[in-house]
């Protein structure tokens, strides 16, 4: 979910995994992807991306680009989209081994 | 390249730099992961580096610092530009490290803004590096006791000729110092077939801190002690407080304080617009303490601004003769002369800039026991260090240059943060608070006090042959001008705004008028990425493919005919302005603008595919020259039955010469089509009593990843002329090259954008 559209309050009691516990060190395969890639360019909306992608990637590792469209709503205004979709597909192959 | 994040030895090595960073900032240093380091200033002796130019020094451990001048909001330009200085340094990029600039005018121009950064500093850069190399290797020279063209620079080292001798950068730091610094005509620039890091690929110093959320920008700027606040700003440009009572909202738990900010007088200029501005422990008390706030406004002149009404004054005023600005042969003559006229008027509403991180400052303001102001240091994210301070200084009672400037990160810019008002308002609030303040902008604020994108209303008028050729051409424009931010006075179009699009009409036609109307605007107008050419060439771009229908011609066979033969547009004669640019470093060559548009068609096999779309899909085309750079766009779109837009694929082809980071500008131009398709569909800020309507993402609608391009093939021509614009020049034609493709695929001719607002449904 969007950290940027969600009231802390209704997330209480939950677990909430951010981008510090998606990998220290930036080598989650989606971390890893968005570097291959050269997905950011301002970065801003890049931490949101990621752990959307990752969550995605979590139930579905072998995303379609209809799931990817569906899935995948945070905005990027500097319109990285197209990279976006393409680092989810190499994440997706890399987690899937 | 590495360690940016983590400047090492900052603090030791680079004492020279830091000498002008206040203790503010170097708090901000230590808990932030990457530098706000100072100014690089050759003039000071540094005990330690050689920094013989302002951009470079070097260290004796070997670290090559490069500082960063222009602000890095999504470009690379803070990668790109150092990459140039290492280069003619013949520096091992793991090995250098780069450092924010602050803003300072011996630094040349900081507004990362009109696409300018590599254009104007390429050649600054190699000249930097080439300077520090030519005096490593006089001082291997001087070491050795051996000619100095005995001894030559190769990746951080100075080697001898014929021997295995060799020192590296930071053995001879001791006796470089101690050289004269050469002139530039001393100095032999590398040969292009040497060239390390021009044109070739490195990620951007930037991307580990952006994947693991270390990046800083100026929403997350901190200094010790600081409040923070958000204003309750006049809903309409120009209005003022009559009166408020801010008792409720400071029985808010965390509110300290709320304070009124005087309304801007005369032109908007950068001060801030006025109202008033809650302080508090945090954002979420300081947003609740403005929910409480009740606020009497005067409401201003302005208050009746209605864009349904302006528009349709807009289109009814392009329907009437206007100034000329350009002109050939006898243009009206011709339209009334009894021949077949194609007319079509074109409008695009205002638009905003909405970048992903709204304008955000933080600043330190001290005073004496009298109130003057004796500091005051700004840390925020800003397109124009420079910009701030002079906006700043005066409001502060202080000169420019003392007003210190630190530039995070932006998350995203398209020209908002050129204008510094926001940083304004957070210096006013620190003089009268005596504390840090930070100033955040909701994404309310910003939709609704952008300095918007005017909005225009085109008339397009010609007379063609029996082949369908324009024998007159006629087109006038109408548009607030942004010359209203700067002076009460100023009716748009302005001369320079109508050279985007308008007046340099590239078609080789016998009889030509390009005009204007003037428009006087209500609301502040400012630049938005590719500015005036988003309207200009969207109904440049349009009408000639409205005319390729009407004679049942080929788009791309039309087109190429208006441009006409291979040539040197004459500029001169056409009285434009080139940005600046002289004709002879970059010329408006029609050969190249004719290259690109047969490039992009060919990617998209247009010869094979154009004619043969099934109803509901289509390919459009459209061509530009803007901020001295080449595009063609062909866009491929689907529309279903109800109205719906897809884009399947677009290519572009882009000659903008010398190329410095080849990624990082097919990242731009692919960016550049996605924002030119969101504004082209969805892109619209209306105005009623003067407010603006759309102030969230649910009005002011965005394209995400479902309605995109799906892709987007960059074909950038290999060139060896002179570098020029980039992220501003993949914009103005693809909207075009969208309409008409929705032309093809529904008979349906959209003249007003947005998309949103056609029924683009067909049977």
């Amino acid at each position: 979910m969007q950290a940027c559209v969600t009231e802390v309050g209704d997330v209480a009691g939950s677990k909430v995994v951010t981008i510090e516990g998606l990998s220290q060190d930036g080598d989650h395969p989606v971390q890893k992807a968005w570097k291959d890639h050269n997905v950011p360019q301002c970065g801003y909306c890049q931490v949101g991306q990621m752990m959307m992608a990752a969550a995605m990637l979590k139930s579905n590792n072998d995303p379609s680009d209809d799931d990817i469209e569906s899935e995948m709503w945070n905005i990027c205004r500097c319109g990285t989209y197209p990279r976006i979709r393409e680092a989810i597909k190499s994440a997706a192959k890399a987690m899937r081994g | 390249m590495s360690v940016v994040s983590q400047p090492k030895d900052s603090g030791v090595t680079r004492r020279g730099f830091l000498a002008s960073v206040s203790a503010g900032s170097l708090i901000l240093m230590g808990k932030t992961a990457w530098g706000q380091a100072g100014l690089a200033d050759a003039s000071k002796t540094d005990v330690e580096t050689f920094a013989p130019d302002f951009f470079v020094s070097i260290a004796p451990d070997d670290t090559v610092t490069c500082l960063a001048h222009r602000s890095e909001m999504g470009t690379g330009i803070r990668t790109g530009l150092p990459r140039v200085i290492a280069d003619e340094l013949e520096a091992d990029w793991d090995r250098v490290v780069i450092q924010q600039a602050i803003g300072d005018k011996r630094l040349g121009d900081q507004n990362t803004d009109g696409s300018n950064s590599i254009r104007f500093f390429f050649t600054r850069m190699r000249v930097a590096g080439a300077t520090a190399r030519t005096m490593l290797e006089r001082a291997a020279a001087k070491k050795w006791g051996v000619a100095v063209d005995q001894c030559y620079a190769d990746n951080h080292e100075v080697k001898q000729k014929g021997t295995d001798k060799k020192l590296g950068y930071g053995e001879l730091v001791e006796i470089a110092k101690t050289l004269e610094v050469p002139k530039e005509d001393e100095l032999v620039l590398k040969p292009r077939s040497k060239w390390r890091y021009i044109g070739k690929d490195a990620p951007i110093t930037d991307m580990n801190d952006i994947l693991t959320g270390k990046a800083i920008y100026g929403i997350d700027a901190r200094m010790e002690n600081q409040l923070f606040a958000v204003v309750a700003r006049s809903p309409v440009v120009g209005g003022k407080v009559k009166s408020f009572d801010a008792a409720a909202a400071k029985k808010i738990p965390g509110v300290v304080d709320a304070v009124e900010i005087p309304a801007f007088k005369g032109a908007p200029l950068f001060q801030p617009l006025g109202g008033i501005a809650v302080l508090a422990n945090s954002t979420w008390a300081a947003w609740q303490g403005r929910d409480a706030l009740e606020i009497d406004w005067d409401l201003g002149a302005n208050a009746d601004y209605d864009t349904d009404v302006f528009a349709k004054e807009l289109k009814a005023t392009v329907s009437k003769p206007g100034e000329v600005l350009r002109s050939v042969g006898d243009a009206n003559a011709e339209v009334t002369s009894g021949k077949k006229v194609i007319k079509a008027d074109y409008s695009v509403p205002h638009l905003a800039h909405a970048p992903m991180e709204t304008p955000c400052a933080v600043a330190d303001v001290k005073t004496d026991a009298v109130g003057k102001v004796t500091s005051c240091h700004v840390l925020c994210a800003t397109q124009n260090p420079q910009a701030v301070q002079q906006a700043v200084g005066p409001a502060m009672g202080m000169p420019n240059e003392d007003v210190l400037v630190n530039v995070t990160l932006l998350g995203a810019g398209f020209g908002r943060k050129s204008k510094p008002d926001y940083c304004v308002e957070a210096a006013m609030l620190s003089k009268q608070m005596k504390r840090p303040v930070h100033v955040t902008w909701t994404r309310e604020d910003d939709l609704a006090h952008d300095y918007f994108h005017s909005i225009s209303a085109i008339h397009c008028e010609a007379s063609v042959d029996d082949k369908g050729m324009p024998t007159g051409w006629i087109q006038r424009a109408s548009y607030p001008s942004i010359g209203s931010t700067f002076s009460e006075a100023a009716e748009g179009p302005a001369t320079w705004e109508a050279e985007m699009g308008h007046t340099d009409l590239p078609f080789d036609l016998p009889n030509i008028s390009l005009e204007t109307r003037k428009s006087k605007a209500h609301t502040r107008i400012g630049w938005l990425r590719s500015v005036c050419h988003i309207q200009q060439n969207f109904a440049v771009g349009s009408f000639a493919d409205e005319l390729a229908h009407a004679a049942g011609r080929d788009p791309l066979e039309f087109l190429m005919s208006l441009l006409g033969n291979d040539r040197l547009f004459d500029m001169k004669n056409a009285k434009l302005g080139n940005r600046g640019a002289s004709a002879e470093e970059h010329p408006y060559d029609i050969g190249r603008l004719k290259n690109v548009l047969t490039r992009a068609a060919t990617g998209a096999q247009w010869q094979q595919r154009a004619k043969s779309m099934p109803k509901g899909r289509g390919l459009g085309i459209a061509c530009c020259r803007s901020f001295l750079g080449y595009t063609g766009h062909v866009v491929e779109v689907e529309v279903t039955k109800q109205g719906t837009v897809k884009i399947p694929k677009i290519w572009v082809a882009l000659d903008a010469g010398t190329i410095v980071s080849p990624d990082r500008v097919r990242a731009q131009i692919e960016g550049a089509a996605i924002m030119a398709c969101t504004q082209a569909k969805y892109g619209k800020i209306s105005f009623k009593n003067g407010r603006a309507n759309e102030t969230n993402f649910d009005g002011y609608q965005m394209m995400t990843m479902s309605d995109a391009p799906r892709e987007i093939i960059v074909d950038i021509v290999p060139s060896t002329a002179a570098p020029a614009g980039v992220g501003e020049t993949g914009v103005p034609s693809c909207a075009p090259a969208l309409c008409n493709a929705i032309f093809i695929a529904t008979g349906k001719r959209v003249r007003d954008l947005p998309l949103a607002d056609n029924d683009l449904s067909w049977a």
